[in-house]
C-alpha cells in the first residue's frame, strides 16, 4: 500500500514544478503631457565643454496657451556659465502635441510638431562679432550686436530650419512632473522625429 | 549504518533546514515505520541592488512558509531504505517589490509588485537517514502545485518590454524547493 502511495506522490511530483499560474497587469503611471502642464519656463543646468573651455545652458519658455515655444541657448566663454558669448533662440508656434507613445528604447514620450517662426543668433561681445564677420558665419557678413536670423542658413555643421518649416520633436516628462527632456534632433528617423532623447533635463 | 525507524525507536525529531524558499525549523513524528508526519516553518528574504545603463534597480522579496506534510517511506528493500515521497500543504506569505530609478535624477522609471497565492500543495521526494547517535539528516526536492502569483507592473518613464517581463517572470518563479535538513531524533 505504502509503495503505491509513494509512487502516486512521486508521479505527482514529476508532473508538478512547471511553474505557478501567472497573472500580470500593467499600469501606466506616466504623466500626461498637456500644454497647460508645459506652460512656463524650464531651465537646463549649465553644461560645460572642457575641450573648448566653454559652457552653455538652455531655457525653454512655453507660452501661457502652450502654443508657442522659445528655446534659448546661451553660450559662455567660460566653463561655469558666467561670461556670455552668444545667444541662439529658436522660436516656434502652432505647437501640436501628439499622443503618448514610446521610443525604440521603450522611453515613454509624446511627439510634437511646431512651425518655425524664426531662429536667431545674437553675439554678446565685440570679439564674437568680429569672429563671426571674419568667418562669414552662416554665410553672413553683417553681424552686429543685435539678433540676426539664421533660419534656413547653414552655420558650421548645422543647417537650421527655414521659417515656416515644421519642427518635429519628442518630449518626455517624469511622473513627478519636475523635469522634461527633448529629443536628440541630430538623431532623427526618416519620419523626421528624433529617435532618442537628450539626456539633458529641463527643470521648472 | 542504521536507518530511520529500523534501528531507532525514537518517535520524534526536530532540527533546522535550509531551502530555496528560506531557512527555518522542522519537526516530525514517526507515526509508523513507513509514515512520518511533520511540519516546518521557514522564512527568507532577498534584497538585490544592481545597476543598468544610467539606472539603479532594487528588489526585495520576503518568504514566510508554514508547511504541513506526510512522508511515506520505502522500506522493503535496503537500497531504497530512507527514500521517501511526501505531500502536504504549504501556507505562505510571499511578497516582492522592485523599483527602477534613474541614477542621475532619482526619478522613478518603473516598478513592480509581486504576490503569491497563500496556499499550495507541495509534493516531493527525498532521502532521510538517522544515525545511532540521533543525528538526523535529509535532503528533499519539492514542487508546488496549484499555486498562482500576480505581478503588477507600473510604468513611469519606461515601458516594460515583453522580453524584460519574461526574464523577470522567469527569475521570480520558484516552483521547486530543495530542502537540506539536519536535526536530532529523540
Amino acid at each position: 500500500m505504502i509503495k503505491y502511495i509513494f509512487l502516486l506522490f512521486f508521479s505527482i511530483f514529476l508532473h508538478s514544478g512547471c511553474g505557478e499560474e501567472l497573472s500580470t497587469s500593467t499600469t501606466d503611471d506616466s504623466a500626461n503631457i498637456t500644454k497647460s502642464l508645459l506652460t512656463g519656463t524650464w531651465t537646463a543646468k549649465c553644461v560645460d565643454n572642457t575641450t573648448a573651455s566653454t559652457s552653455s545652458n538652455t531655457v525653454l519658455v512655453f507660452s501661457t496657451s502652450g502654443d508657442n515655444l522659445a528655446a534659448t541657448t546661451t553660450n559662455y566663454s567660460d566653463l561655469s556659465c558666467v561670461t556670455q558669448s552668444s545667444v541662439l533662440t529658436k522660436k516656434l508656434n502652432t505647437l501640436e502635441l501628439g499622443s503618448k507613445t514610446k521610443t525604440s528604447q521603450n522611453q515613454i514620450i509624446n511627439k510634437f510638431t511646431a512651425k518655425v517662426t524664426d531662429i536667431t543668433l545674437e553675439p554678446k561681445t565685440s570679439s564674437v562679432i568680429m569672429s563671426l564677420n571674419k568667418s562669414s558665419f552662416c554665410e553672413l557678413t553683417g553681424w552686429g550686436s543685435g539678433e540676426t536670423s539664421v533660419a534656413g542658413q547653414t552655420c558650421g555643421s548645422i543647417t537650421y530650419n527655414a521659417v515656416n518649416d515644421i519642427h518635429s520633436d519628442i518630449i518626455q516628462i517624469n511622473s513627478e512632473k519636475t523635469f522634461i527632456r527633448l529629443g536628440n534632433i541630430t538623431n532623427a528617423a526618416s519620419t523626421g522625429y528624433p529617435k532618442t532623447l537628450y539626456s539633458q533635463e529641463y527643470y521648472k | 549504518m542504521t536507518l530511520l525507524a529500523e534501528s531507532d525507536n525514537s518517535s520524534s525529531e526536530a532540527g533546522l533546514f535550509y531551502s530555496t524558499w528560506g531557512s527555518g525549523v522542522m519537526g516530525g513524528y514517526n507515526y509508523s515505520n513507513e509514515i512520518h508526519i511533520g511540519a516546518s516553518l521557514s522564512s527568507g528574504d532577498t534584497t538585490t541592488e544592481s545597476e543598468g545603463p544610467g539606472t539603479l534597480i532594487k528588489s526585495q522579496s520576503t518568504f514566510m512558509t508554514f508547511n504541513a506534510f506526510t512522508r511515506f517511506y520505502l522500506r522493503e528493500l535496503d537500497i531504497t531504505d530512507g527514500l521517501f515521497a511526501e505531500a502536504g500543504l504549504a501556507f505562505r506569505n510571499w511578497n516582492g517589490t522592485g523599483k527602477i530609478t534613474e541614477k542621475s535624477t532619482k526619478a522613478k522609471i518603473a516598478s513592480l509588485k509581486m504576490k503569491w497565492s497563500p496556499v499550495v500543495i507541495v509534493t516531493g521526494v527525498g532521502w532521510h537517514k538517522v544515525w545511532g547517535s540521533g543525528l538526523s539528516f535529509s535532503v528533499a526536492m519539492n514542487a508546488s502545485i496549484g499555486g498562482s502569483r500576480t505581478i503588477e507592473y507600473t510604468e513611469n518613464m519606461h515601458r516594460f518590454s515583453d522580453s524584460m517581463k519574461k526574464d523577470l517572470e522567469k527569475k521570480t518563479d520558484y516552483p521547486t524547493n530543495l530542502v537540506i535538513y539536519i536535526g536530532y531524533s529523540f
